[in-house]
């Protein structure tokens, strides 16, 4: 019983809608831990509606050569947080300025905590946020750049050279473990 | 730890609640019912908005159809013996020709019916597990209901009648299956005019039912399979057992599996893990049909789920919120039922109000019914129906 996300969205665009919430319990976890990484855990509860009903309404526009639907749940994610920043007036992506009312001064609080805090402040502050962005998908939400491209919505090209500026930020880095790389991006590595 | 390990450590966030996720599954739910009914021109309203009371003395009956129970000459059932013959129609007809299904209701995995019931799989998971009782406590629980009663049939060719007769059911159930039902009766509604003929026909004869007042000793009360804890609580796992009958015997086919899955789901101390993984195995089962918001016979509205099997609809009516079963309903759909009674016609429902533990056999919580929700004729009359009983095909039931 196990139908790919492509099935699921089929069967929900042919006559059985429904179908459709099958994905939520396939996904929900995963958008929400996307937003929670983001905008923090209170947010994230308020924001994942929104994100499933545009999904459900936009489920045309689902890519159905792509088994998993996690990379375009990702980008319709995306979306509703710029419109929620925008609406709050903070930073699209994490700035390392601490925020009280943004889930980046927890992040931020744990790595004043962490004993190499502050070369991973030195090295996020050094990457743009484009590429902190690309770098967030394939740490956090375990993408490969072929996915992190559909979420962004670029060119895969441009999620492979953006992944491999972030990843030099790292490696120039004394303590950098290539370990952890191989098991994120074998192939960069 | 190097930067790297340290940045996968602060994507660490805590799980999302199930509560959230259950209010989004429910609200696409609402859209997509919403979208199915929007582009459906010419399609009858679902079927869980059917009438739900029985037709008016206008309906004709035919000839009662003899039944097992009345083939021996049994006069009066008892209640519980003819509840049991209700389910067994189903039972019955399970290994009979395919299932009844209703024009243009969609079944099996991927329908609206799997897509609520795996909502409700979900709910049911995060729920706490059932209360049990401890040494000296019993688990009570009150519940209104009607069941089929049949009566007047003899051998000799009488014509039998039968009657919808409502109750009220308390139980009180301690673990080692020892325990009370106490039972108090209303009035006996006739499921066709033709019923009513026959009864007069037959003199009248009384057909109230006085309570009844059970004891049951250990093991007395335990029903259905009592290995619940030892069940898989995979939904395929579980699926295979039970349509293999290795849990509970009865005939091959997706019907009777609808009837165990329900089994396993009333009155049961299941937990939450087997409650999630029994609505994932109805979720699977090819004929389930969804009924969007129904009520139940005490005018709750939750969430149904119904099968069709020889004519006759089984619906189950959970709360969204807790995947709870509040009600069913035995509703005639279609010929070959083995009821004489018209389309519409409900002959059975039930209502479960409450459980809790109590510390004896004569407790009840204090929200329990101290008076018969069911109505009952009033004085010391054993007739069946008054005279001046307005419409004695119709239930008239307390919400």
């Amino acid at each position: 019983m196990d139908e790919t996300d492509e099935q699921v969205v089929g069967w929900s665009e042919a006559g059985e809608p429904a179908a459709f919430v099958e994905l939520v319990w396939r996904h929900g976890p995963a958008v929400h831990a996307y937003l929670a990484r983001r905008t923090g855990r209170q947010d994230a509860d308020d924001l994942l509606g929104e994100v499933w009903l545009q999904a459900f309404k936009g489920r045309a526009s689902y890519d159905r050569r792509c088994p998993d639907a996690r990379p375009w749940l990702y980008g319709i994610a995306r979306n509703v947080l710029r419109a929620h920043w925008r609406y709050v007036s903070r930073p699209m992506v994490h700035t390392v300025e601490p925020d009280s009312s943004d889930a980046w001064s927890d992040v931020d609080v744990r790595l004043d905590a962490a004993a190499q805090g502050e070369t991973l402040r030195q090295v996020l502050t050094a990457l743009s946020e484009d590429e902190r962005e690309v770098l967030f998908l394939v740490v956090w939400e375990e993408l490969t750049p072929a996915e992190v491209s559909v979420v962004l919505g670029i060119p895969q090209g441009t999620a492979r050279s953006r992944l491999h500026r972030a990843l030099s930020a790292f490696r120039s880095e004394a303590a950098f473990n290539s370990s952890v790389l191989i098991r994120l991006y074998p192939k960069e590595a | 730890m190097d930067t790297m390990e340290l940045l996968k450590q602060l994507g660490c966030v805590e799980p999302a609640d199930q509560e959230v996720l259950a209010r989004t599954a429910d609200a696409l739910l609402e859209l997509a019912a919403a979208e199915k009914r929007r582009p459906t021109v010419g399609v009858t309203a679902p079927f869980g908005r059917v009438v739900r009371l029985i037709r008016g003395p206008d309906v004709a009956g035919g000839p009662v159809s003899p039944s097992a129970d009345r083939a021996d000459g049994s006069h009066r059932q008892r209640r519980w013996v003819a509840r049991v013959a209700a389910l067994g129609v189903l039972v019955a007809a399970a290994g009979g020709a395919g299932t009844l299904l209703e024009p243009g209701t969609p079944a099996g995995p991927g329908s609206a019916a799997a897509a609520v019931l795996k909502k409700l799989g979900h709910v049911a998971a995060y729920q706490p597990a059932p209360i049990v009782p401890g040494p000296g406590q019993y688990l009570y629980a009150d519940s209104v209901e009607a069941y089929t009663d049949t009566a007047g049939t003899s051998p000799n060719g009488d014509a039998g009648y039968t009657v919808l007769l409502p109750e009220n059911r308390q139980i009180w159930i301690a673990a080692n299956g020892s325990g009370r039902i106490l039972e108090t009766f209303g009035n006996p509604v006739f499921l066709s005019a033709q019923d009513r003929a026959n009864w007069e026909a037959a003199g009248s004869p009384p057909i109230q039912h006085p309570p009844t007042d059970m004891s049951f000793g250990p093991g007395g009360l335990v029903d259905g399979p009592t290995n619940l804890s030892e069940l898989p609580t995979n939904p395929s796992a579980l699926a295979a057992e039970i349509s293999s009958r290795k849990i509970e015997g009865g005939p091959a086919g997706p019907a009777e599996d609808f009837t165990q899955v329900a089994d396993m789901l009333r009155e049961t101390d299941a937990s939450p893990a087997l409650r999630s993984a029994l609505y994932q195995v109805a979720a699977r089962l090819p004929g389930v049909e969804a009924l969007e918001t129904v009520t139940d016979h005490s005018g709750r509205s939750g969430i149904g789920i119904a099968y069709v099997n020889k004519g006759l609809r089984h619906e189950l009516i959970f709360d969204p919120k807790t995947s709870a079963l509040l009600g069913e309903y035995y509703t005639i759909v279609g010929p070959g039922s083995g009821y004489d009674a018209p389309v519409g016609a409900v002959v059975g429902w039930e209502v479960y109000l409450q459980s809790s533990v109590v510390n004896s056999l004569r407790s009840a919580p204090a929200t329990a019914p101290s008076q018969p929700v069911v109505p009952v004729t009033p004085g010391p009359s054993n007739s069946a129906v008054s005279s001046n009983s307005p419409s004695p095909t119709t239930t008239t039931l307390a919400p």
